[in-house]
């Protein structure tokens, strides 16, 4: 399921025209970008977590010329799905 | 950093606040969003969402694992899991904190191999020009063997004039010592000496040099003629060979030490190598009374076919010279027509044209190799310790200092920026902050610590500088950060 086809599933579901759809759900993923970015985690209960972990540094070696690198530390989005989330999904593919 | 965690409420607040709907709506919003997710993961679909990211369902395999406690092995059945692969936009904006960072090859490997290429680099510039200096040492330590094992075995039938001629010979070995010393002390010497030589100078040069040829030659070819009645087949083309190198070897040292004298000077030196010729050609000499005695018949006519073919020889050769050196003269004389470049320039054109002069004197391999490569690119193949004629313009460019005239934009220090990242964009490349940093060496004191609010320059540097795939420019902008950095 692409963008589009996510924003189409979305208006027939809330009865909203399909650019208030874009509309909304791009506020709301700008919502979530400022949030991250400023180091929160956000919940969506039944769904699962998104939070920011950061990488930490580390040497890498080149295996063919043996140069070692510093990797310098990063963040990175992490998304912990929920325990009813994966239970939903591990359900349906065991019936 | 705060780790607070917000919740579905607390999210759909902020977005009821962002999009100017209420509360209840966002949040519905917000559950239908997430559910029709969840309905296409369910559906074995993956789902992207633009700036955000794609969730995919993932299928973990079944797999054996030991309980910690009793020790058996048991299977944890395979599961899925929703895989979240976040958009490059939202990684980079979360990764801002640590953007500035770079991966850093550490110092101890990269030494080691910077070392490396460079012992390399100067290796492939100084090779050519090292080998006949080693073999000329070489020779020079054989032939010295060669004159003792002949006086030694001289000394037992030998008349006093042969003794006074050994005393020559030794003479001669340790004038080739010294030469061979010479040649490596003009040869750190090079540059200065280019640098000392004046205008007048080189202007006259190139005439004499066809002289000295000429003498050279004719000099080479009479002391042949001279020698070669006693030759026996005892010359071998070694033997021949080994008076030729050094001939051309020792004829470059002096050429080069005695440039700064007057010309006519040269003249003396291109006494120089019949002199070792001679002591070299010595040795049939020697044998001279054995066979003499016995075959002295066929040793005239041995040493008439023997003189015939060298003198052949060394005519071929002197074609051969005549030809370069006329190629040569042309080049130069085009050059000096021109006279656009530089004094240092031309000195040092004049320099090569020395060299590979004398080199093309010995009728060698090399010197056929010389006859075809010194048209074009004369420093190459004579290898002086830097390809100086060969030099082009970015080399120029790069030796030379700066000057930023024009600029490009402006720039205000806001806290976290960076030089580089500046420089990344504008320049498409973080190595060159340094050109950034000159233009402003006034404005910035540390260049890793800029106080907030100072406006910098972007100056307009020239494109070539900006050549991230030219190692040449980027090595050159990594020498500069180097001195830039280690500065303070």
């Amino acid at each position: 399921m692409n963008y589009k086809e996510l924003i189409t599933a979305l208006s027939a579901q809330t009865s909203l025209s399909r650019t208030q759809t874009e509309e909304l759900l791009e506020a709301t993923v700008s919502v979530m970008t400022e949030e991250l970015a400023n180091g929160k985690t956000i919940g969506f209960q039944s769904f699962g977590n998104f939070e920011i972990r950061k990488r930490e540094e580390r040497l890498s070696v080149h295996p063919a010329t043996q140069i070692r690198t510093l990797i310098p530390p990063k963040l990175v989005v992490n998304f912990k799905q929920s325990s009813v989330l994966k239970e939903k999904i591990n359900e349906k593919t065991e019936l | 950093m705060s780790k607070e965690k917000i919740s579905t409420q607390e999210l759909a607040e902020l977005l009821s606040e962002k999009a100017g709907i209420t509360k209840k709506a966002a949040d519905d919003f917000i559950r239908q969003l997430f559910s029709t997710i969840e309905d296409s993961l369910l559906a074995g679909e993956q789902v992207k969402i633009k700036n955000l990211g794609t969730f995919k369902l993932q299928w973990n395999e079944p797999r054996k694992s030991v309980n910690v406690q009793t020790g058996e092995e048991i299977i944890l059945s395979g599961y899925n899991k929703i895989n979240f692969t976040p958009d490059a936009g939202l990684k980079e904006i979360v990764n801002e904190p640590y953007a500035h960072l770079e991966a850093v090859v550490l110092d101890g490997e990269e030494t080691q191999t910077a070392d490396l290429t460079e012992s390399n680099d100067t290796e492939n510039e100084m090779g050519p020009f090292n080998d006949p200096l080693r073999i000329f040492t070489e020779q020079a330590e054989e032939i010295k063997n060669l004159l003792v094992d002949i006086n030694s075995l001289s000394a037992k039938n030998e008349t006093t004039e042969v003794k006074g001629e050994n005393e020559a010979i030794d003479e001669a070995a340790i004038l080739i010592d010294k030469e061979a010393n010479d040649t490596n002390q003009t040869q750190s010497d090079h540059i200065p000496v280019e640098g000392i030589i004046n205008e007048p100078i080189t202007v006259d040069i190139p005439e004499p040099v066809e002289e000295i040829i000429e003498e050279v030659e004719e000099e080479k070819v009479t002391e042949v003629e001279k020698i070669s009645p006693l030759n026996a087949e005892y010359i071998s083309t070694n033997s021949s060979e080994n008076e030729l190198k050094e001939d051309q070897i020792l004829t470059q040292p002096t050429k080069v030490t005695e440039n700064e004298q007057e010309t006519h000077t040269d003249s003396g030196n291109s006494q120089i190598p019949p002199t070792v010729s001679n002591s070299t050609t010595k040795d049939p000499r020697r044998r001279k009374p054995f066979f003499k005695r016995v075959w002295v018949w066929v040793i005239i006519i041995i040493t008439l076919i023997i003189t015939a073919t060298t003198i052949t020889y060394y005519s071929s050769s002197c074609v051969s010279c005549w030809f370069t050196y006329k190629i040569l003269n042309d080049n130069q004389r085009v050059k000096f027509n021109k006279a656009t470049d530089t004094l240092e320039a031309f000195t040092r054109n004049v320099f090569s044209v020395f060299q590979s002069d004398t080199n093309v004197e010995a009728p060698q391999t090399d010197s056929t190799l010389m006859a075809i490569n010194t048209p074009d690119t004369v420093p190459v193949v004579i290898a002086e310790p830097k390809p100086v004629q060969h030099a082009d313009s970015i080399d120029i460019l790069l030796s030379k200092p700066r000057i930023y005239t024009e600029f490009i934009g402006t720039e205000r220090i806001v806290k976290g920026s960076r030089l580089a990242r500046i420089s990344e964009r504008y320049y498409g490349t973080r190595d060159f902050w340094v050109y950034i940093y000159e233009a402003n060496k006034e404005r910035i004191d540390n260049p890793d610590l800029i106080p907030v609010g100072t406006l910098i320059k972007i100056p307009k540097v020239d494109a070539r500088l900006l050549d991230a795939k030219n190692p040449k420019v980027m090595s050159k902008a990594r020498e500069l950060h180097d001195i830039y950095v280690g500065k303070k």
